[in-house]
C-alpha cells in the first residue's frame, strides 16, 4: 500500500491544499509533502487523525502491519545473513532477559499486533509511555542481536 | 534484513512466552485495581535462600550472642515470591503449613497516616539490635554495638495492615509477615511460630554516617516528606538511613538510591546518581521547595502538605495569551478560578480556532502579592488535566508541552504586552502576546 499516494489522493479528492492539511494536523507543509512523496511515513496516531479528517478508516491509508514492520526494521536494519531460526532464538533470549512486564508489552505489540493506544488502555498507562517502552525495547533488542552475532 | 523478517521470527518464539503473554490479562487487572485480585504464579521454589525478616532479627539476636555477625542466618520455610513493580506476591508451595500465605498479597508503599506512629528508630537492648521504620516505607535493621553505636545490617520495604507488618528484603527476595503491636513506650514484633520481641523508641536519630540527637535544632530538612515533582509522576522521600525512595507513579516502579547530607550547608547529594554530563546532583531547600540540580538541569519539588496549606493564587481576572508568527498559533486562557484552557488560536478573531480541540488544566501562581502591578517575573505552575499527547512536533504547542509536560514550574515574565513563558532554563521559552479580549473556548470536535 502506497501511503503517500493514498494521502495525496484523499487530499486532492477534497480539493485540499497540503498547507490546509498541515494546518489541520498541526504539522508543517513540508512534512505533508514528504509523506506524499514517500520520504517520510506518518506514525499511526497521525494516520488516525488523517483518517478522521477525510472521513475514512485508518486501514484505508495504512496497513497496521506496515507500521509494525517499519518499527521492527529498526532492530535489524544493518544486520544480514541470519536465519529465521537463529533470529527467533535471539528474540527468545532477549524476551526472557527483560522484565516480564516489558516482555508482555513487546509481545502485545509485535505478536498480538495491538496498537499502542490499546496497550496503554489495557495497562492504564500513558500512550507515550508505551511508545517510549517499545522504543527502548527495540533499541535493546537491536543491541542484543548485534552483540550476539559478533 | 527488514522488519518483516524479524516479524516472522517473532511468530516462532517460545510457547511459554506467548502463554505468559496471553495470560497477561490477569496481571493487567491486578495492576488496574491496585492489586486486589491475586493469582500468584508459582515460580521455582527457592528452598534455601528465602529468609524471613523476623528470622533475621531473631537470627541476629542469636548472632549477637555468638558474637559472630557474619554467621549464616537461619532459614524459615519455603515459599515462592514474585515482585511486580511495587506489588509483592507470596505464594505457598504445596505444603499445608504455608498454605495461608498463598492468599497473601502486599503492596509496599508509604505507610498511612495511622501507621506513622511506628516511624522512628526502635532498639532492643535485649537482643542487641535496632530497627528503623521510615515514613517512606523503608526499614533498616541494625546491629547494636553499644547504646549509641549501630552497624548496618540489612534494609528493605515494609507495609502495615490489620495489625501485621510485612517486611520485604529486596536483596534476599524474601519477606516476613509478623504481628505488630504498639504500646505507649514500645512496639512488639512477633513472627510466626516464635515469641515476640519488644523495641523501645530510641532517643537518637541516624543521619548520614553518624548519629544525631533528636532534639538538635540542626535537624535535617529533607526527611520524611514526599517531595513531589508532578502529582502523577514522581515522588522522592528521604529516609533516615541515607536511603531515599524514588517512586515513578506512571510506571508504578520504585527505585532506591543512596544520599548524603552535609549538615553544615543542609545540602543533599546523590553519590550514585549523576546527570548525563556526569555532573553530580545536589539538592537544597529553597523557598519551601526542594531544588535539585545537576549542571544546568534543575528540578523543583514541592511538599504536597505545604501546597495544600497555601492559598491558591491565580490571576485576578481572565488573562488571554496567544502565540503567533511562523509557528502554529496557539492561545492560552488563564481564569481566576485557577483553570486554564489551551488550543489552537486565531488571533484575527481573537478566539480559539473552530474545529480544533481545546485542552484543560489547572494552574497556580506562587505569589499573589506580585500581581498588584502585574509586572515582572513570577512562577506559574501548570498541571494539565488533559493529556497533551496530541500535540504535534515542531509547533509552538509542542514546545508548550515540552515546557510544562513534566510538571516543572514555568516562569511568567511580562515585558509590555509581551509575555514569555519559559522554563527555569532561560534558553527555553515561548513568547506570547497578551490579548485584551476574552475568548470562549469552542467545543472540541
Amino acid at each position: 500500500m502506497d501511503i503517500g499516494k493514498t494521502i495525496s489522493d484523499l487530499r486532492s479528492g477534497k480539493n485540499m491544499s497540503q498547507q490546509t492539511l498541515a494546518d489541520l494536523l498541526f504539522v508543517s507543509r513540508d512534512l505533508v509533502s514528504k509523506w506524499e512523496n514517500g520520504t517520510r511515513t506518518p506514525d499511526y496516531p497521525t494516520v488516525e487523525r488523517i483518517a478522521v479528517i477525510f472521513g475514512v478508516s485508518p486501514d484505508t491509508i495504512i496497513d497496521k502491519n506496515d507500521v509494525i514492520f517499519e518499527e521492527l526494521s529498526e532492530c535489524v536494519a544493518d544486520i544480514g545473513g541470519v536465519s529465521r531460526e537463529e533470529l527467533t532464538k535471539l528474540v527468545n533470549v532477549f524476551l526472557k532477559d527483560v522484565k516480564e512486564r516489558s516482555a508482555d508489552v513487546f509481545l502485545e505489540r509485535y505478536y498480538h499486533l495491538k496498537t499502542t493506544a490499546e496497550i496503554a488502555a489495557e495497562y492504564r498507562i500513558g500512550e507515550n509511555h508505551v511508545r517510549s517502552m517499545l522504543s527502548k525495547l527495540r533499541k535493546r533488542l537491536k543491541k542484543h542481536i548485534k552483540e550476539s552475532l559478533q | 534484513m527488514n522488519g518483516i523478517e524479524l516479524f516472522n521470527a517473532i511468530t516462532g518464539i517460545d510457547g511459554d512466552l506467548i502463554e505468559k503473554s496471553t495470560d497477561v490479562n490477569e496481571r493487567k487487572s491486578r495492576f488496574a485495581n491496585g492489586g486486589k485480585t491475586v493469582k500468584a504464579k508459582r515460580i521455582a521454589v527457592r528452598a534455601a535462600s528465602l529468609v524471613l525478616t523476623l528470622s533475621v532479627i531473631f537470627g541476629v539476636s542469636a548472632v549477637i550472642r555468638r558474637s559472630s555477625p557474619d554467621t549464616e542466618l537461619p532459614l524459615d520455610g519455603f515459599f515462592t515470591l514474585k515482585v511486580y513493580a511495587r506489588d509483592v506476591y507470596i505464594d505457598g508451595v504445596d505444603d499445608e503449613k504455608y498454605a495461608k500465605r498463598s492468599e497473601a498479597e502486599y503492596i509496599f508503599g508509604r505507610p498511612s497516616a495511622d501507621d506513622l506512629k511506628y516511624a522512628g528508630l526502635w532498639i532492643s537492648s535485649k537482643a542487641g539490635c535496632g530497627i528503623e521504620l521510615n515514613e517512606n516505607g523503608t526499614f533498616v535493621f541494625y546491629l547494636l554495638k553499644d547504646a549509641s553505636s549501630y552497624k548496618y545490617r540489612s534494609a528493605g520495604y515494609f507495609s502495615i495492615s490489620d495489625g501485621k507488618i510485612t517486611m520485604f528484603l529486596p536483596e534476599e527476595e524474601s519477606a516476613a509477615i509478623c504481628e505488630l503491636g504498639y504500646f505507649v513506650s514500645y512496639i512488639s514484633i512477633k513472627p510466626e511460630n516464635d515469641g515476640a520481641m519488644s523495641f523501645v523508641k530510641s532517643n537518637v536519630v541516624l543521619v548520614s554516617a553518624g548519629i544525631e540527637d533528636k532534639t538538635s535544632t540542626d535537624a535535617m530538612d529533607f526527611r520524611n516528606i514526599p517531595w513531589t515533582l508532578d502529582e502523577e509522576k514522581l515522588e522522592i522521600t528521604f529516609g533516615g538511613n541515607r536511603s531515599l525512595a524514588f517512586w515513578r507513579k506512571d510506571t508504578l516502579t520504585r527505585e532506591d538510591r543512596k544520599y548524603d547530607w552535609d549538615r553544615l550547608t543542609n545540602t543533599v547529594t546523590f553519590p550514585d546518581w549523576h546527570g548525563k554530563d556526569g555532573a553530580e546532583w545536589t539538592g537544597r531547600i529553597e523557598n519551601g521547595y526542594l531544588v535539585i540540580s545537576s549542571g544546568n538541569k534543575t528540578l523543583s519539588l514541592y511538599d504536597p502538605a505545604k501546597v495544600r496549606e497555601m492559598k491558591k493564587a491565580t490571576f485576578p481576572f481572565e488573562t488571554v495569551l496567544y502565540a503567533s508568527g511562523d509557528d502554529t498559533p496557539f492561545g492560552i486562557v488563564f481564569r481566576s478560578d485557577g483553570t486554564y484552557t489551551i488550543g489552537r488560536f486565531d488571533a484575527d478573531v481573537n478566539d480559539f480556532s473552530v474545529n480544533y480541540g481545546v485542552y484543560e488544566g489547572i494552574y497556580e501562581l506562587d505569589e499573589a502579592s506580585s500581581l498588584s502591578d502585574y509586572d515582572g517575573a513570577q512562577m506559574i505552575f501548570l498541571v494539565p488535566t488533559d493529556k497533551y499527547e496530541f500535540l504535534p512536533r515542531g509547533s509552538a504547542l509542542r514546545r508548550f508541552e515540552e515546557l510544562c509536560g513534566d510538571g516543572e514550574k514555568l516562569i511568567y515574565e511580562r515585558d509590555g504586552d509581551n509575555v514569555v513563558l519559559r522554563s527555569p532554563d532561560p534558553e527555553i521559552g515561548i513568547v506570547l502576546c497578551r490579548s485584551q479580549y476574552s475568548v470562549v473556548p469552542p467545543q472540541a470536535y
